[in-house]
Order: C-alpha cells, then structure tokens, then sequence
C-alpha cells in the first residue's frame, strides 16, 4: 500500500502535535519515524489507520481518506492494516491462538468470524501455528497469553498483526518492553517479514542507531515538524543531533 | 508556604467522616437506641443464659421430649436442609445469571459507544441505545429495590406457594444487583484489546466479545461466587415461609424455645457457607489466577 501525507497537521489545542507533514512511502518499503517522546509519531501513525484525523491537510492510503470514510468501509480497509501497538493489546486470559485469531475476524463473514472463535477451524490452527513457529514460539499456541514472557507476547502481538495477510504493518514503538538484544532481533524480523510479503512497513522507534541499522529510511521527527527523510546509509550525524539537541541549547 | 497549610479543621475526607457520625448519632437519638438495650430485661437474664449457653452445645438429636413415630434422625434432617438450602440458591443463581448476562450486556456503555468519525476521541452513542439503555436501567432498579424477602412477600401472596417463586423470589433482586455490577465492570475493563481490534477492522459486536467481555469475566466470575454465598444465605432465610431449607427448622426450634437445635442451625448455615467459600476460592485460583 502506498501512503502519502500532503501537509498533514494535528492539533491538539495547547501544543502542536503534528505540522504540515509531507511525505510519500511507496508499496513495499520501510520507514521508521524518529525522534524524542512528543514529537509526532503516534499521531502519524494513528493518522494511517484511521484511528486520528488529521485538523488540515491529507493522508491517504491507497489513494483513500480514512478520515473521510464510513465506518465499515473503514472496517475494510483497516483488515488490511496490521497494526502492532505499543500495549499490544493483547486480551492476557484467552490463547495465543484466539487472539491471533481474533485479528482475522474482520475479514470473515459475520457466522465464520463467531465460529472460528468458538470452535477455531483446523486449517486456521496450522496456519497459526506455522507462523509462530518461524518467530520461535510455536508451543505457545494453546497457552493462555498472561503465561507468556513480554517478549514473547510481543511475537504474538506480530503474528496477530501477520495473521490479518495486511499489506500495510504499522508499528508504534514496538521495542519499547524489549532488552537491546531482543529488540534488534524483532526489528530485524519486522523488516523482513514485511518485505517477505511486500508489505509496506511505518514504524515509530525512538533508538536511532537501531533505526539506522535495520531500516533502510528514516523520517526525522522533532516538535511536530519533519527534521530529515533520507536514507539510512545518507544520514549524518549532526541530523540525528538535530532530533535531541535541547531547545534553546547551542549547537 | 500558604499550601502547605493543613485545611481547617479538616479536609473533605475528614469532613465526610464527620457528616457520617453526625447522622449515626441523629439515627441513634430518633430511633431512641441505647446499648442498655442489649443487656438482659430484668427477669429475662436465664432465658439470656440459656441461650448462649446452648451455643457451647448444640443439639446432635432432638431436644423435643416427644418425637414423632418413624422421623429422621436428627442430623439427617440437618444435612438433608443443608442440601435444599443449597439447592435453592443454585437454581436460583443460575436463573438470576441467566437473566443477568444478556442485561449487563446491554446495559453497558461501553457496547453502545461508538466514534464519531472525524471529531477525535469523541464518543456518541448508538441510536438505539439511546432507547434501550436507560429503559433497561429503570428496569434493573426495580429487579433489585424491592428485597428478596419482600419479592417473596408479594410472589406468595400472588401465586401460592410453590418452591420455584421462592427460587424466583431470590433470583429478581439477585439478577438486577449482577447485571448491575456486571455492566459496571464491563465499562471499566481495560479498553486496549477493544482498540487493537478496532484497529484490526473488527465490528464493534465483536470488539466487545472478544476485546472487552474476557477482560472483564474473571472479575464477574469472582462476583458470581460472592453473590452465590449471599444466595445461599437467603435460601436458608426463605425457610421463613415455609420451604424446608434451613430457616424453617431454624423458626420451628427457636419457638419452640430449642435452643441447642438453633444453634445447630446456625452452625450448619455458617459451616454451608463456609464449605462454599473454601470450594470457590479453590475454582478461583485456578480459573483467574495466573
């Protein structure tokens, strides 16, 4: 999916969430925004999904407004977002299964999506289980998710998004439950699961030296305002530099 | 330093405190009570006696002097009471939970609010919740105003007696005080699996199925053994009009002056409830601990 930001704004009331964002991420590629707590990244990517709209300006996904959508049209269009959120938003006392599960609903007929919940098909249990298995937790799939460890509810929260067959993955802050060495891995997985399916990955992360390393572009973020969009291997470091440089402070 | 001055004489919570001891003390004085009448009238003071002295003994057999030709042993009377009192309160339980369920369901906000599109983190409310949610509601209070001895009350004198009304009787009140709660702790169940699968496309009926309802069961699980327990207590009560569970034999010995058999009684009502409440702790371990 391709997703364009013409002049996007968010306003808040007091402080400016978003200003005038401008920017075009083509079908199939990574970006991850970045930049200090504050500056914009969730709202952008809530924009994306629908979950925000913008106060002026445009983002589309596809070419579609999802601000200007009704809501099963919105429904529709979100089946084919995978989103993995910060909390995760996991339900922690129902199976790895069932909350993989329960992101494949809404694409599912109204009687298919209550009867896979109630009695999960087999073929959607192997299929499940296939790919947890290729993010190394496979036994998990009948454990309840609050037995989980947190990196491993991470991975189902990433299967679960993975499960919807999204063509665009959205992801706010996913490492941040995660210990350095666990968090490159998922990363790492992130970026490759989506071009494996050609999916188009946003992604908000606040580890710049993570971020350059992993994913080929990345967009700047600082009060609201676009610092830099480049490629990885282009960025300098006094660009990254501009991100936390303290307001007010000298250079 | 002018905040950091204590509010005099005393802040909100204290002042809350106040007003209750001022209106218990106003409730004593109108109602005329005194602790002197706790203490034994003149005269009365072996009755007192006896009584408390027959809790250090109750009854194993009858302590009539005359017991009918071919009645139960005693203790087989106990237990068999022990058993329709329970009997009582778990028809009328999972009457009252099935009455319950589809009303919390409906009665909560959370089922009923829906985004508007374009206005951010604004909730509305769909239109026929509008409608059915605060008739529901009345509907509700009334279940559950109107105490269990009293729908009891009204029940008999209607209909006759018949052990289903007692069953009922208790399962009203009992359905509008879960649906009730239930619907409370609906609304206030964690709400990030409902937005994840907003996020996922799901339709708000199946958001709140399986996003909000898990979220919220165990704390409802938990509730429903609570209101059990209060059940089991009110099966036993409603021996008063005549159903053979604990309250019946409880009146019958106590006016018959038996007063070691009243404190069987009441031993076997506590030691109910007692076994009750070890059993479901044990359920609930299992069931919500992780």
């Amino acid at each position: 999916m391709v997703v364009s930001f013409d002049r996007a704004s968010v306003d808040y009331g007091g402080g400016v969430g978003v200003d005038r964002f401008t920017a075009r991420i083509e079908a199939g590629e990574a970006v991850a925004l970045i930049g200090p707590s504050g500056a914009g990244k969730s709202s952008l990517i809530r924009m994306v999904h629908g979950g925000l709209a913008p106060t002026s300006g445009q983002v589309l996904v596809d070419g579609i407004d999802p601000s200007q959508l009704e809501e099963a049209e919105l429904r529709r269009l979100r089946t084919e977002i995978g989103v993995v959120r910060q909390d995760l938003g996991l339900v922690p006392n129902l199976s790895v299964a069932r909350n993989v599960l329960a992101g494949s609903l809404g694409r599912r007929s109204r009687f298919a999506a209550w009867r896979s919940m109630i009695l999960p098909r087999d073929a959607d249990l192997e299929q499940i289980h296939a790919r947890l298995e290729r993010l190394g937790i496979a036994d998990k799939l009948f454990q309840r998710v609050d037995q989980l460890s947190g990196g491993e509810q991470q991975r189902v929260a990433i299967v679960r998004a993975l499960f919807q067959d999204p063509r665009l993955m959205l992801a706010d802050e996913p490492l941040s439950a995660l210990d350095p060495t666990r968090s490159r891995e998922v990363l790492e997985l992130f970026v490759e699961l989506a071009a494996e399916r050609g999916a188009t990955l946003l992604l908000s992360l606040h580890d710049v030296e993570l971020a350059r390393e992993c994913v080929p572009r990345l967009i700047g973020l600082r009060d609201g305002r676009m610092q830099f969009d480049a490629k990885s291997e282009d960025l300098s470091d006094a660009d990254v530099r501009s991100l936390y440089r303290i307001a007010g402070a000298a250079d | 330093m002018n905040a950091l001055r204590r509010p005099f004489p005393v802040g909100p919570r204290g002042r809350l405190l106040l007003v209750f001891a001022v209106v218990g003390a106003i409730s004593f004085s109108v109602l005329g009570l005194s602790l002197s009448g706790l203490l034994p009238a003149t005269g009365a003071a072996g009755q007192f006696g006896d009584f408390f002295g027959a809790a250090l003994h109750p009854a194993v057999d009858y302590q009539a002097d005359w017991v009918p030709v071919g009645a139960p042993p005693f203790l087989q009377t106990v237990v068999r009471a022990m058993l329709e009192t329970l009997l009582l309160a778990a028809a009328a339980m999972s009457l009252a939970l099935w009455m319950a369920i589809p009303l919390a369901l409906w009665t909560s906000e959370s089922l009923w609010a829906r985004q508007v599109r374009g206005a951010n983190g604004r909730e509305s409310r769909h239109a026929a919740g509008r409608v059915i949610l605060p008739v529901l509601r009345v509907f509700i209070a009334g279940m559950r105003s109107v105490h269990e001895l009293l729908w009891a009350v009204v029940l008999l004198a209607a209909f006759g007696d018949h052990e289903f009304l007692a069953v009922l009787a208790i399962a009203i009140p009992f359905s509008g005080t879960l649906a009730k709660v239930f619907s409370e702790m609906l609304d206030e169940a964690p709400t990030d699996s409902t937005s994840a699968l907003a996020e996922a496309g799901l339709s708000p009926i199946l958001c709140f199925v399986f996003g909000r309802l898990p979220r919220a069961l165990p704390d409802m699980t938990a509730y429903s053994f609570y209101r059990f327990e209060c059940a089991v207590r009110s099966s036993a009560v409603m021996g008063f009009f005549g159903f053979p569970t604990i309250g019946y034999y409880l009146k019958l010995s106590y006016e018959n002056l038996h007063y070691r058999e009243v404190w069987t009684w009441l031993y076997a009502l506590i030691a109910l409830v007692l076994v009750f409440e070890a059993w479901s702790a044990r359920l609930r371990s299992r069931w919500i601990a992780r």
